[in-house]
């Protein structure tokens, strides 16, 4: 008989108590390794930066096809005797509108790919806390961190812009009697309507 | 059978003390229990209350006040970030199909210009607003997956530690009382030295007859031919000499 008793139990348990201790110790400094791995690189500069990239690479192209669109436009009108007109003014207007609205489109997906960017890089980062939980082992987490960056697809995919001003500079190519008679300059018959496909202009009753 | 008073007066004695020693035993065994469950409940609402500040939150994100909050917010950035890419107006754009004009004509296209930059800066707005939406969605989604990652991390650790607590209770039930070891043992002496005693009292062997007082006593007198010396075995001398009575102080 041992007076006290229960002393080998009592050592394991004591022995577990530690060891679960340092298990989660383990857990939550591999959790603090992940997020200062991940928090050194995407930060918010980072995913500032996918967005000017974005923009940088869109940009040129819209500014290209505007300029193109408003030289053909200026041609057009002016072979057409429409320079100095109320409609050449209007047409002018709505193709600045229109420019105003790709460039801003541009921004909103460049946007939109920092979102993804964000979404993507944090579900690399969920799936490393999950591994760490169970594995809780700090350099295994961190490792495996910097492991997971390699992976990261958070360049969004880039490609090359279509026409965006073909429909605009398709209608302003339109007859230019028919034009001006379209936006209701000097036409005594009312509101008229293009048709894309007969490429002729009729009067709305 | 009949006892002697001495009997069961150490019968009621041995008894006394052997359960005097196992409840003193099983009260120390359910103290140290007790604590360890005291240190276990203790560890438990430490997780419990970082759960709960987690789970506060991640809840936080999505009242109205903090709602209204991000959402001005994305909306105020994402307008910055789309108005900051339309282009700045820059009449030298045009400067070909004005530039031969009448001023009224000039003026005319400035206007309509003007108007579309108007347009254009409406449309960065209504576009931030339907974006600012999801914007905030996002981000709570983000901030989302990391309380629950962070909840399920505390949750492990409250049942790896609830798990080992078993262990440690287990542990704990083997705990024992020195002085109620002690009781124990000196119920059990009594009951052995009972045991040994009553015969005597009773005027009686143990072994039902009469004993050789020494062996050897025995075989000499074989040898010699004498009479073999015969006495009454008695276990009170035998106790005399025994180091645990005479430790426990019975006689």
């Amino acid at each position: 008989m041992c007076l006290g008793g229960g002393g080998s139990a009592k050592r394991a348990a004591a022995q577990a108590r530690a060891d679960e201790a340092a298990r989660q110790a383990r857990i939550a400094q591999g959790r603090q390794s992940i997020d200062d791995t991940f928090n050194q690189t995407y930060n918010d500069d980072f995913f500032s930066n996918i967005g000017k990239s974005y923009n940088d690479y869109y940009n040129p192209q819209v500014d290209q096809q505007f300029n193109d669109a408003q030289k053909k436009l200026t041609f057009n009108l002016g072979r057409q005797g429409l320079s100095g007109s109320t409609a050449a003014s209007d047409q002018f207007g709505r193709l600045q509108e229109k420019y105003d609205q790709e460039r801003a489109n541009i921004a909103n997906q460049s946007l939109q790919a920092q979102q993804t960017a964000r979404g993507n890089v944090e579900q690399q980062r969920n799936q490393l806390y999950s591994i760490n939980n169970s594995t809780a082992d700090p350099a295994a987490a961190a490792a495996s961190a910097r492991d997971a960056m390699k992976g990261i697809t958070t360049q969004p995919s880039f490609t090359t812009l279509g026409n965006l001003f073909a429909d605009f500079l398709n209608n302003a190519s339109a007859p230019a009697a028919s034009v001006a008679l379209a936006q209701g300059y000097g036409s005594p018959q009312g509101p008229t309507a293009y048709n894309n496909s007969a490429k002729s202009w009729s009067v709305v009753n | 059978m009949c006892f002697d008073p001495v009997s069961l007066a150490l019968m009621a004695a041995s008894t006394a003390a052997t359960a005097g020693g196992n409840r003193l035993n099983q009260l120390a065994a359910n103290k140290a229990i007790k604590q360890q469950a005291g240190l276990e409940r203790a560890r438990q609402e430490k997780y419990q209350a970082e759960s709960d500040q987690n789970f506060k939150n991640a809840l936080s994100d999505f009242n109205p006040q903090s709602m209204d909050t991000n959402l001005a917010k994305a909306l105020a950035d994402r307008n910055t970030a789309i108005s900051n890419n339309l282009s700045p107006m820059d009449a030298g754009n045009y400067e070909a199909a004005t530039s031969n004009q009448p001023e009224i004509v000039k003026s005319t296209i400035a206007g309509k210009l003007a108007d579309a930059v108007a347009k254009g800066k409406d449309h960065a707005r209504r576009m931030a607003a339907l974006g600012a939406t999801d914007t905030v969605g996002a981000n709570n989604a983000i901030n989302l997956g990391r309380s629950a990652s962070k909840g399920a991390m505390l949750g492990g650790f409250a049942k790896g530690s609830a798990d080992v607590s078993k262990m440690e209770q287990e542990a704990a039930g083997q705990t024992r009382s020195g002085f109620g070891d002690a009781l124990g043992l000196a119920g059990n002496a009594l009951s052995m030295y009972n045991m040994v005693s009553a015969p005597s009292r009773m005027g009686d062997s143990i072994f039902g007859g009469q004993v050789m007082q020494d062996p050897t006593d025995v075989l000499d007198a074989t040898l010699q031919g004498k009479n073999i010396p015969v006495t009454k075995y008695d276990p009170q001398a035998l106790l005399k000499n025994n180091a645990v009575t005479r430790f426990l102080g019975f006689v």
